[in-house]
Order: C-alpha cells, then structure tokens, then sequence
C-alpha cells in the first residue's frame, strides 16, 4: 500500500469516526436484541396536559418480523396505539386494537400525523425528565424503554433547528 | 344554391349556438369568482369567545387572522397546530394585529371556560371560540371546514380539516396546512401579510 492510499484510508476513518460521533450528539439509540428505538420522545403541548402523545423511530434489525401489540406505564393510566389518515383535507384519528407490524430489516416511524402512542389520563405535571413505558412484542416480549418528555414548542424548535 | 343556403344556416346556427354557450358559461365563471366570503350573510352567526362574550362571525372576518377548527381533546393535531401556529407568530416580520383563533367543534365538552384554560399555555397570542352547534355547523361551512362527530366506545372524537386559513375582509388569502413545517408558515403568513397591503 502506497502512502496515498494510507492517507486516503485515513482520512475515511476519521470521517467515520466523526460521523458516528454526530449521530451520537443528535440521536438517542437504544437496540434490544435487534430492536433499535431511535429518540423516544413523550410529546406535551403544556405542563397541565391530561393526554400527550409518543414518538420513535423502530428499526427492526432481526431477520424475523415482529409486532408490537400494546404500551403500558405505571405513571400513566392508559396508553393506545394510534394511527393517523388524511382523507380529502381531514385528519381521522383510530386507535389500533390488533398490533403494529415491524417486518424484518424495516423501519417504522412513530410521528405527529402518523403512528403513535396516545397516552391518556396523565394525573400529574409533565417535567422534562424520562418516564418509563413497557413495551410489549408479540417475539420480543417486554421492553422497557425510557421517554424523554419534551414540550411541543421545543421539540418543533428543535425540528426546525435540524 | 339552395344547399349553400342550408350550410349558411347551419354554420349561423352553431355560431350562435357558440355564442350562447360561451356567454352561459362566462357568466357563471364570473358569478362563481364573485363569491367571495364577505357577500354571505354570516351577521346572524353568534360565535361566543373564551371569556364568555358574543361575536359576530362576519366581525371576525374582517382582521387579517388565522382561523384553526379542533377540539380540546384532540391528541396531538390540535395542540401541535396551535403551537406551531405561536411560534409562527413571534417569528414574522410584522404581525400587523394577526389574530390566531382557535374554533372548537366540540361544543358539548368545550364551554368557554375549558378553552381558557386550555389555551391559556399560548399566553393570550391565541383567541378560543366556541358556539351552539348550529351556528358552528353555519361558520365551518362558510370557511369550507369540514367535520364529522365519531362515536368511539363510550365517547367520540370529531374528524376535522388539518388546515388553518388566512382571512382577511371576509377572503382567503391562503392555507397552512398540517405538514407545513415552521419555514413554509412563516413564507406563508408573511406572503398573506405583504398581500393585504
């Protein structure tokens, strides 16, 4: 190997290096056994709100498909999954009773809009702090992952900002 | 000669034909233009605002403002909207007095004082209203808004239009639509702004 090739090699690793260093800064990725949760957040439009709403990206790494049935907490006193449809200018919101498909080596985004957790009967004031949601597959069985909550008006900011 | 007489008719009868059609149809594209909101009577439409007090609907058209339709109980459209639709407001260039209303379909769960209280995180930037389901029915229509009452379990939701629209004397000037990020309302309500002029 001439010393241009290893210099050029070089310089490939570090932007790699840096690269995943970035990523790093800008997103928060949980994998469990080949589930990757990407920047789980807890939505709110103020600190008083009764209903907010759950966002992630989910990548499933696994060479298996699998199906994500139900959300629980024990801060929360339901949570349910739903999907958004726009239909001719209007929003139709439905709760999904029969699970969420994540075939395998795809990707499915949790978003305002789209997929969500819909998560009700929230009995004290959300704080910018984690709050723990129970995950339940239909392969993977339990996860347990941590939400971050962020208010509406930083998380657009912070949307905007990117 | 008397078959050239027939053409001579028949092509006189399709001008004329022509002529008719065209003109039919040029009158109705006027009439159709000339419907603009203000010419509807919305003065017998009463809308109640978040601190208890009548309106006019056809008042409410005249500032230049922005008009979103949901429901307090609305998970995430709503309260991001309306959020969006803040930010969007401290970031134009000049606000020149644009309102932000918010109009609740929910007249049954959204008295007045609900709505106070849930728009009270937007530090009075957004305006609540509400009303007797006719004379919502009546204002939603005139503004093409479209809804519909959802009976989910031992609830319902409404189904509603995503969109806000732009009004100024009665005209919409423009919509910003749900997927609109923060630039696009900006570019949005300061072209509807510099429009208004």
């Amino acid at each position: 190997m001439n010393i241009q090739k290893l210099v050029n090699l070089l310089i490939f690793l570090i932007f790699l290096i840096f690269s995943k260093v970035n990523a790093k800064a800008e997103d928060l990725t949980i994998n469990v056994n080949g589930l990757i949760f990407k920047n789980p957040q807890i939505v709110y439009k103020d600190v008083n709100s009764k209903m907010v709403a759950g966002y992630f990206e989910l990548e499933n790494t696994n060479n298996f498909a699998d199906k994500l049935l139900s959300v629980k907490s024990d801060i929360f006193n339901k949570i349910e999954l739903h999907n958004t449809k726009m239909n001719d200018g209007v929003m139709k919101m439905y709760k999904i009773d029969s699970g969420i498909n994540i075939e395998k080596n795809t990707s499915l985004k949790f978003e305002p809009g789209k997929y969500h957790l819909m998560i009700m009967g929230v009995n004290k004031k959300i704080l910018e702090e984690e709050y723990l949601l129970s995950l339940y597959f239909q392969k993977s069985k339990k996860i347990d992952i941590n939400f971050k909550a962020i208010s509406m008006k930083n998380k657009l900011e912070m949307d905007h900002s990117h | 000669m008397r078959i050239l007489k027939n053409i001579i008719f028949i092509i006189s009868l399709i001008s004329i034909l022509f002529i008719v059609t065209s003109f039919i149809i040029q009158m109705n594209l006027k009439k159709e233009k000339n419907i603009s909101l203000g010419e509807k009577d919305l003065s017998k439409v009463i809308l109640i605002d978040f601190n208890n007090n009548p309106i006019k609907a056809s008042d409410l058209l005249k500032n230049p403002s922005v008009f979103f339709f949901g429901f307090t109980n609305c998970p995430d459209i709503c309260p991001l909207t309306l959020t969006k639709l803040s930010i969007t407001l401290q970031k134009i260039k000049d606000d020149k007095n644009l309102i932000i209303y918010f109009v609740s379909l929910d007249s049954e769960r959204d008295k007045p004082e609900i709505l106070k209280n849930y728009l009270q995180s937007f530090k009075e930037e957004v305006i609540g209203l509400t009303g007797s389901e006719y004379n919502l029915k009546k204002f939603a229509d005139y503004l093409n808004i479209k809804y519909y009452k959802r009976k989910i379990k031992d609830s319902y939701t409404i189904d509603h239009t995503s969109s806000s629209v732009l009004i100024f004397k009665g005209k919409v000037y423009d919509k910003i639509l749900f997927d609109d990020d923060l630039n696009v309302s900006v570019k949005k309500i300061n072209n509807f702004l510099s429009h208004i002029n």
